[in-house]
């Protein structure tokens, strides 16, 4: 037979937990490429002012 | 010289990159790479030296750690995904304005001053349009510009299919970070959650 005290610890982690656990359930994905495959924008900049007319 | 040498990528870079960034010396490396050659890089016409702030980009590697630390508080798989770190990057650098100064130099197509009149020797009035513009935009954004470029580099890293942005948006999202000081988190992780997800 749990104590009083017992069950409060346990009620008062379970709140605990709902309140720190304030996101939707996500988790880093593995990588795909390396990031300086990406678009720069750098090449944005370049296109948009330098491109030869 | 370069402060910054090339930040080297561990063999298991194409599944660990975003852990890599965790430590303080690859951060170092990284960012400061970035900041530090991009003049040469968009500005080839017009040389401009950045003066980049190494304990800057040390303070933004702490601010970087703590947001990902209570990411991983507040969420049920303590690893918090790429719109998540990318926005705590983007936040950390574009709050502490990694560059402090820039330096433009004279290269033969006039000063500054007469590249921001628009009459830059030598050059067509459509030319001199063009390089006022790339000049003038990276005058006003270079530290917004440079943080959102890494941050979206980084996303873009670990999307199947990586949606890309024009001019528009990029001097939008530069406008906005300059106009917004104080953005959280939570807004700076957003920007790229809207963007790859939008049609």
């Amino acid at each position: 037979m749990s104590t009083t005290k017992e069950t409060k610890r346990a009620n008062a982690t379970a709140s605990a937990q709902a309140v720190v656990r304030m996101y939707p359930a996500n988790s880093l994905k593995e990588q795909v490429r390396a990031p300086h495959d990406n678009l720069s924008a750098f090449k944005v900049l370049k296109d948009k002012f330098l491109t030869e007319k | 010289m370069q402060h910054f040498p090339a930040a080297p990528l561990k063999k298991r870079h194409m599944t660990d990159f975003f852990s890599q960034l965790e430590d303080p010396e690859f951060f170092l490396r990284f960012v400061g790479g970035h900041f530090e050659s991009a003049p040469s890089a968009v500005l080839e016409r017009f040389p401009c030296t950045n003066t980049v702030s190494e304990d800057r980009i040390r303070l933004a590697h702490d601010n970087y750690l703590q947001l990902i630390k209570t990411y991983k508080v507040l969420l049920q798989s303590e690893n918090p995904d790429h719109y998540k770190r990318s926005g705590a990057l983007l936040h950390s650098l574009y709050q502490n304005q990694i560059i402090t100064a820039l330096q433009f130099e004279s290269n033969g197509v006039g000063e500054w001053e007469e590249i921001e009149a628009e009459t830059p020797l030598g050059y067509s009035h459509a030319d001199a349009q063009d390089m006022v513009g790339i000049v003038r935009f990276y005058n006003d954004y270079h530290n917004e510009l440079l943080s959102f470029d890494l941050s979206y580099l980084c996303c873009a890293a670990y999307e199947d299919s990586p949606r890309e942005y024009d001019f528009n948006f990029l001097e939008n999202i530069c406008h906005y970070l300059w106009k917004n000081r104080d953005l959280n988190v939570d807004s700076c992780s957003m920007i790229f959650r809207a963007l790859m997800h939008g049609s």
